[in-house]
């Protein structure tokens, strides 16, 4: 695997390794975006309506409990052939980055929603009690009191939820999505080229390094309860 | 008598349902009337907290009957009972400040829910004047974490009066605190009620600060009011076992001759507690027994009470009773004995 290290095997395959990485990010980012619209409310219900909840409803959240739970059960990998036709439905094809976006970001709302659930449920009840008994609403609590005072930690959750879907969309190189997991499989597995696995995995490595500072710095930086 | 702010009537609280239902409140009457401080006392377990939320309808009762300036709050749909409660504020015991928004931010958002107090600016201008009020014009900027936690409820105690309320309701505000602090914060209480006549009600199992600054106290031990009045009334004639209990110190009974004559001193810290008895032998020549003493010392200040058995001649008890009085910071008070 030495020939990473030459001109020719840039020359040959850089661009190649670039428009991965490329798409990779791509889809990780553009799943991240649309994984949260509909994670973070999903979550945000959960706490809502669960028992000690500020509007505790059992059927509600059983059932969206359960909904979660499937997702959640299902490996990346099954669900994301098992749904082929809806994401085909949704955004016109199977595979590709387009046709990865779809299973991601239903394989991902759940998880965000179960770790959102946990950020939100770590709020101080004294303090929800505080706001209900100066006549907040239940939209007033969730804006003013779960998300802010649990920011800090909705974006730790936030790295390990982007680690999570990197992780997914390398998977879903195995249906020819694109992205370094494509490359590591048709290259480095089909063909025995190790560059082209050990290349994307080290570019993984250092990224999910990167991803993890940055997150766990701004986190410090904006909980305020720590100086 | 003056005109009545709170009213509960017949009100019953029940947590559960079935074999494991508690019945926390049984048939509360309360009336609280507008301006005064009013006191609930109890144990641990007693019902006071529950009470407590169901005057601003956090708990809603089982039964019975909750008014607040003329509106039936107990009657009141959803919408209307959060416009209610701005009526009411509250302050609790673990201060239940926003962590992630400073002093001034905290003291605007009762402000930024109701949405009528104008903009930003007005808000927190209003909230500095707060500030000031109860004394940390300096800590605006400051996060929760970063103070002390009498200042902490001081930063609650001005969000409390953001909203211009008519009812402070105190849900134990001063049992997370020293008892230097709880002065301070008492002290405070006290001048929110007389300078802005603002209702206060006060939870708590501190005899000491009922003593305090409470006009009326109710004693709450099983979910039942025992008794209620003025609170010299209460503490110097407990007539209940429940009254007993909190007013005696140590909570056993006393048992003496019934000649003998007992007094309650009650140390609001102003002064240390044991030279006082010792001054009032050397410089009196009057000796009195302890009969009992649950006080501490922070400093050389002492907190808390003692109850003493005063000598059986009448005029060598009149005069002890008159130099204990006379002593700043020190609550004397003759008490009936069980026997």
């Amino acid at each position: 695997m030495l020939e990473m290290f030459t001109a020719a095997f840039w020359a040959e395959y850089g661009e190649l390794l670039l428009e991965g990485i490329r798409d990779s990010l791509v889809m990780v980012s553009v799943s991240t975006v649309f994984a949260y619209l509909l994670g973070l409310p999903m979550g945000v219900v959960l706490v809502v309506t669960g028992q000690h909840g500020i509007r505790p409803n059992k059927a509600v959240n059983r059932i969206l409990g359960w909904v979660v739970n499937i997702g959640r059960s299902l490996p990346f990998i099954i669900l994301m052939i098992a749904i082929m036709d809806f994401t085909k439905l949704v955004v016109g094809t199977k595979i590709g980055v387009r046709g990865a976006i779809v299973p991601l970001v239903v394989s991902a709302a759940p998880f965000i929603a179960r770790m959102v659930e946990t950020s939100l449920a770590e709020v101080d009840a004294g303090v929800i009690e505080a706001a209900q008994s100066m006549g907040a609403s239940d939209m007033q609590i969730v804006w003013k009191v779960y998300l802010p005072e649990a920011m800090p930690s909705l974006v730790l959750g936030g790295a390990i939820s982007i680690i999570t879907i990197l992780a997914y969309s390398a998977i879903a190189g195995a249906i020819g999505a694109g992205g370094l997991g494509d490359l590591a499989i048709r290259y480095g597995y089909q063909r025995h080229m190790l560059s082209m696995m050990w290349g994307p995995a080290v570019f993984l490595v250092v990224l999910v390094q990167i991803i993890q500072v940055i997150f766990n710095r701004l986190s410090a930086k904006i909980d305020k309860r720590l100086r | 008598m003056g005109e009545t702010i709170i009213r509960i009537e017949h009100l019953t609280k029940i947590f559960g349902a079935g074999d494991g239902a508690v019945k926390a409140l049984c048939d509360i009457d309360l009336a609280i009337e507008k301006g005064e401080i009013f006191g609930i006392i109890g144990l641990s377990g007693a019902g006071k907290s529950t009470l407590v939320r169901c005057v601003n309808l956090l708990e809603r009762p089982t039964s019975g009957k909750v008014t607040v300036d003329g509106q039936e709050l107990t009657a009141l749909k959803e919408r209307d009972l959060r416009r209610a409660r701005r009526n009411m504020s509250m302050i609790f015991q673990g201060f239940n400040l926003l962590m992630q928004r400073t002093a001034l931010e905290n003291i605007c958002f009762p402000l930024e829910l109701n949405g009528l107090r104008g903009e930003r600016k007005g808000r927190e201008k209003r909230a500095r004047e707060l500030l000031k009020i109860v004394g940390l014009p300096d800590k605006a900027d400051a996060y929760p974490a970063q103070l002390s936690g009498g200042q902490k409820q001081r930063i609650a105690i001005a969000r409390a009066l953001a909203g211009e309320p008519k009812v402070l309701l105190c849900d134990e505000a001063t049992s997370a605190l020293d008892p230097t602090t709880t002065q301070a914060i008492l002290d405070l209480l006290k001048k929110i009620n007389r300078e802005m006549g603002v209702t206060v009600v006060v939870i708590t199992h501190e005899m000491r600060v009922v003593e305090q600054i409470c006009d009326r106290v109710a004693i709450l031990d099983g979910g039942v009011i025992q008794e209620q009045g003025a609170v010299t009334e209460i503490f110097t004639n407990p007539r209940t076992e429940a009254g007993r209990r909190l007013v005696m110190p140590g909570g056993e009974k006393i048992h003496v001759l019934p000649e003998n004559r007992l007094v309650r001193l009650a140390f609001n810290g102003a002064t240390s507690g044991e030279p006082v008895i010792a001054t009032l032998a050397a410089e009196q020549g009057i000796r009195l027994s302890i009969i009992s003493a649950d006080t501490r010392a922070i400093g050389d200040k002492a907190f808390g009470t003692m109850v003493l058995s005063l000598p059986q001649d009448e005029t060598e008890a009149a005069r002890a009773l008159l130099y204990l009085r006379d002593i700043p910071g020190v609550t004397a008070e003759e008490v009936e004995s069980d026997a």
